[in-house]
Parts: structure tokens; C-alpha cells; sequence
């Protein structure tokens, strides 16, 4: 089935609109068993099953079967884009957690600054180590006994990895939405936020780049799969030929960079005056 | 009437887009007030998850004064001229206490401010975008009422939710993503109350969170101008 012979998902495309309350609710009239069911909040395994076959069409709009069941109710939601999101991360944050609890139990200080005191280690601020100070501090002690700080910092940590993502999904999608729009594309936020929303998935896979050697590899091979996944969904739910679709991934991207050198480029310019006079 | 049993949900929408929430606060018979409630009562959590947050890092590090005394000590080592050296002395005694009091750490019933910063905070950018974007959505043939734009924009507050998991020491939220997802929910709230045409939405909301943004990073630029400044 190829993009253009997809059935059409009646309700969840912008377009002139009488009623728009209406038109822009597709949900309105589908089953919701509550925020709490589990359903609600995650696409089906075989849905995820075929995102990570690139066989995005049946895996966000859902086979036959789903389609007979939900009738014109959207087969992946942004909620279950969302629960998604948030579980993959956790998933891939989990490892890391429990590294980072042990790690910094052993120093017996919180996660962060092992970080720190590692990240810290070549600077030099004139006669000032950093990781000098930072070993210090990590050395002191807390109110709390070492492994409970340790822990809580390492939960800490490993709580922020789904939220760091979501907002990758917020974000970044904001500007490939943008781009998909002035590319020509219709579609909803819903639409587009839960389709592009599968590109978590092989993500998870995050969680074995501290393996030496190979984990590095496994890290680009999640990176490029999840961005062709990307392109895919970007395919489907704004309906857009593969130029476009990776015109509009790969746009937002450079843009960040070049605003991110152009700020980098004032900071360091300020610094040096400052530090000059 | 007030139905603060259904707020869970209704904010859970609010943060996926759908129109169901918003289309109950526009239809609620006092949508202001609803709103006023919902807005405070978010707000009074995430101050309370805040500070609970704020004494679980400060009893997992060590002591802040202790800290900040072993910094000082750590830069007069730098070398750098005294003047220099006297000048940063103040820039981070002052950048640590805005960090203890920002982040709770060593702050003690101090971080209880936060109880009454955090809902004053999400009242006053409420009441600032719900009545810019309604003056906004007006001018662009917006057909909602004022008391309708206040009930539908209050679930802007829904993204602000996240904030909660602060409770939990060291979890870091992107204030970006808040603002980012905070605008694309007033875009929603707009597009409902007003019924207004996608385009016309985008612009009723995104004036008057310009404004906020202008505001805020006005706030921002004096508390760090205080901060350089040594008070």
C-alpha cells in the first residue's frame, strides 16, 4: 500500500472549515476508557512492531483489522505518541540509573557531580583545577546516608531522560511541522505529534552505548534508524514525497546549528571583552 | 461550578490537544472562575512539590554555606588581580543564593515562598495572555467572550504539570519545552474559544505569549543585572 492509496483519515486534516470545533475533534466521538487505561497510552505491540519494520503507513493508521475496529478514530493518538515516548525513555534510562546509583554510592556523593568532577577534570581556571574542588565537594558527605543521596540523584537523573526527550518531540517537531507546512503539507498537530512520535523506539537502544567497542556503534545504528523513521512518519502523516520529508527533518537541525554558533560565537566575543577590559 | 475532581483529566487532554477540555471550559457556567481555581491549584502544587524537592537535594549534598565557603576558597586560588578576584567573589555569592533560592537548595522555610511565587507567577501570565489574546483573537473576528477566552486559556497551565516531577530531587525540565508546549496549548485554547480559522489562532496566541516572553526575559535581565551587580 503506498502513501497515496491509504485510506483517508476523515476528520484529522486541516481544511476549510464551517464548524470548527467539529472538524478539529476526531476524538470526540471514539471509545475513551479514561486516562488511566493502559491502551490509551501506548500503540499496540504490532503497531511498534511495524515502525521498527520502516512499515510506518500500517503502523501509524493501523491494519485492516484496527481499522475495521476504530472505525474514523486515528490508530496512533499523540497521548499514546506520548506514553510511548516516556516509556522508551525510561527503558533506555534504566541501565544508566542503575550504573549511576552504584558509580556514585562508590564516591559516596550524588550522580551529578561524579559527572562533574569527571567532566571537570582537564580545566584549568589560572591557578584553579576544577576537579580538584568538585572532588572536594563530592567528598564532604550529606544529611542523608551516601547510597540513599545516590540514589535519589541517580532517580533523579533517569526521570529527566523522558522529559528530556519529550521535549526533543516538542521542539524539534515544532519546526519540522513549520517546515512541513511551508513545504505544502496538511495535517494536525495530533496527527503529526503521534506519528512522528515512533522514531523513540529504537532509542532505547541508547541504554548499550557505555558498552567499550561496540556501544558507540549501536548508538549511531539507533540514530540513523530512528531518523529514517522520522522521514517515514513525516511521509505519512503530512503526506509528502521522501525530498521533502528529509528537506523538512534535516532544515530544522541547521538552522539550530547555525543559531547555536551564531549565540556560541557572542558569548565567546563578550567573554573575551570582558575579560580584556 | 468548581470540579476539581475532573482536573486530572482535563489537563491530561489539554496537553495532547483535544478539544474536549477546552470545549467544557468555554461551556462552563463560570469559566473564569474554574480557571482562577484550576491555575491556583496547579500552581500550589508544584510550589509544595517544589520545595519538598528543594529539602530532598539539600539533605543529599552537603552543606550549602560549606560549599559556597569552599568555592571562594577554590577562586582566590585562580590568581587572578584582587580587583577581579573581589568583583566574582560577589557575582557568585550572589548567583548561589539565587540558586538555592531558585532551586531549593539550602533554603530551608525560605523555599516556602514558592507556595505563594509559583501560583502568583501562573495567575498573573494567565490573566496577562488570556486578556492580550482575547483583545488579539477580537481583532481577527474571534466570536468568544472575555470570561471564555479566561476559561479556555487557564489549561495553558496543563505542560506546567511536568514541574511536579520536581518533587523528586534533580529531575531537570526544559523551560523551553514549558513554553514551547504552553503556546502550542494556548493555540488550541484559541482556535476553541474564538473559533477561529488555524492561521488566525496561531496569531492570537503567539502575540501575547511574545509579550510574556519579552517580560519575563526582562525579569530575567534584572535579576541577573542584580546579581552582577552584588545585591
Amino acid at each position: 500500500m503506498t502513501i497515496q492509496d491509504r485510506p483517508n483519515q476523515e476528520g484529522t486534516q486541516f481544511a476549510p472549515q464551517t464548524d470548527i470545533i467539529d472538524a478539529m475533534s476526531p476524538y470526540t466521538d471514539c471509545p475513551d476508557s479514561g486516562l488511566l487505561e493502559w491502551r490509551q497510552w501506548t500503540p499496540s505491540v504490532k503497531q511498534m512492531r511495524n515502525a521498527l519494520r520502516l512499515n510506518l503507513i500500517t503502523a501509524i493508521d493501523g491494519d485492516a483489522a484496527d481499522q475495521a475496529e476504530l472505525g474514523n478514530c486515528p490508530a496512533t493518538t499523540m497521548r499514546k505518541g506520548m506514553g510511548m515516548i516516556t516509556l522508551a525513555g525510561l527503558a533506555a534510562g534504566f541501565i544508566p540509573f542503575l550504573v549511576n546509583w552504584f558509580v556514585a554510592a562508590r564516591w559516596g556523593t550524588v550522580a551529578p557531580f561524579v559527572s562533574w568532577a569527571r567532566d571537570a577534570n582537564p580545566m584549568v581556571i589560572g591557578g584553579w583545577r576544577l576537579a580538584d574542588t568538585t572532588g572536594t565537594i563530592a567528598s564532604m558527605g550529606s544529611w542523608l546516608p551516601a547510597w540513599l543521596a545516590a540514589g535519589l540523584s541517580a532517580l533523579g537523573v533517569w526521570i529527566s531522560m523522558p522529559l528530556h526527550w519529550l521535549a526533543v518531540w516538542v521542539l524539534y517537531g515544532l519546526g519540522v511541522l513549520v517546515i512541513c507546512h511551508i513545504l505544502g503539507a496538511t495535517t494536525t498537530l495530533q496527527r503529526f505529534y503521534g506519528g512522528v512520535s515512533y522514531a523513540a523506539l529504537p532509542l532505547v537502544l541508547l541504554a548499550l552505548t557505555p558498552i567499550p567497542w561496540i556501544g558507540p556503534l549501536i548508538g549511531l545504528v539507533a540514530l540513523v534508524w530512528a531518523f529514517v523513521i522520522y522521514v517515514r512518519a513525516v511521509q505519512v502523516v503530512a503526506d509528502l514525497d521522501v525530498g521533502r520529508a528529509v528537506l523538512s527533518v534535516l532544515l530544522p537541525l541547521v538552522i539550530m546549528t547555525f543559531i547555536g554558533l551564531i549565540v556560541g560565537l557572542g558569548v565567546a566575543v563578550l567573554t573575551l571583552f570582558l575579560f580584556a577590559f | 461550578m468548581l470540579q476539581p475532581r475532573t482536573y486530572p483529566t482535563m489537563l491530561g487532554k489539554a496537553l495532547v490537544f483535544e478539544a474536549d477540555p477546552f470545549i467544557i471550559m468555554v461551556d462552563d457556567d463560570d469559566p473564569w472562575q474554574e480557571g482562577l481555581f484550576m491555575t491556583v491549584l496547579v500552581g500550589l502544587l508544584i510550589g509544595l512539590a517544589q520545595w519538598i524537592g528543594g529539602l530532598l537535594m539539600t539533605a543529599s549534598l552537603p552543606p550549602s554555606d560549606a560549599v559556597l565557603a569552599l568555592i571562594l576558597q577554590a577562586w582566590r586560588t585562580a590568581g587572578f588581580s584582587p580587583e577581579i578576584a573581589t568583583q566574582v567573589e560577589g557575582v557568585i555569592s550572589n548567583g548561589w543564593r539565587w540558586f538555592g533560592f531558585f532551586t531549593g537548595y539550602g533554603s530551608g522555610w525560605a523555599g516556602l515562598l514558592m507556595l505563594i511565587g509559583i501560583p502568583l507567577f501562573l495567575v498573573l501570565q494567565w490573566l496577562l495572555f488570556g486578556m492580550i489574546g482575547h483583545m488579539v483573537a477580537k481583532g481577527m473576528g474571534g466570536a468568544g467572550t472575555l470570561n471564555q477566552t479566561l476559561g479556555a486559556t487557564a489549561l495553558v497551565v496543563a505542560p506546567q504539570a511536568l514541574l511536579l516531577f520536581r518533587v523528586i530531587p534533580f529531575v531537570s525540565v526544559s523551560g523551553a519545552l514549558l513554553f514551547v508546549w504552553s503556546l502550542l496549548v494556548a493555540y488550541r485554547a484559541m482556535e476553541v474559544a474564538h473559533q477561529l480559522p488555524w492561521r488566525r489562532a496561531v496569531w492570537a496566541a503567539v502575540i501575547p505569549a511574545l509579550v510574556i516572553l519579552v517580560l519575563v526575559g526582562g525579569m530575567g535581565a534584572f535579576v541577573g543585572a542584580m546579581i552582577l551587580r552584588g545585591i
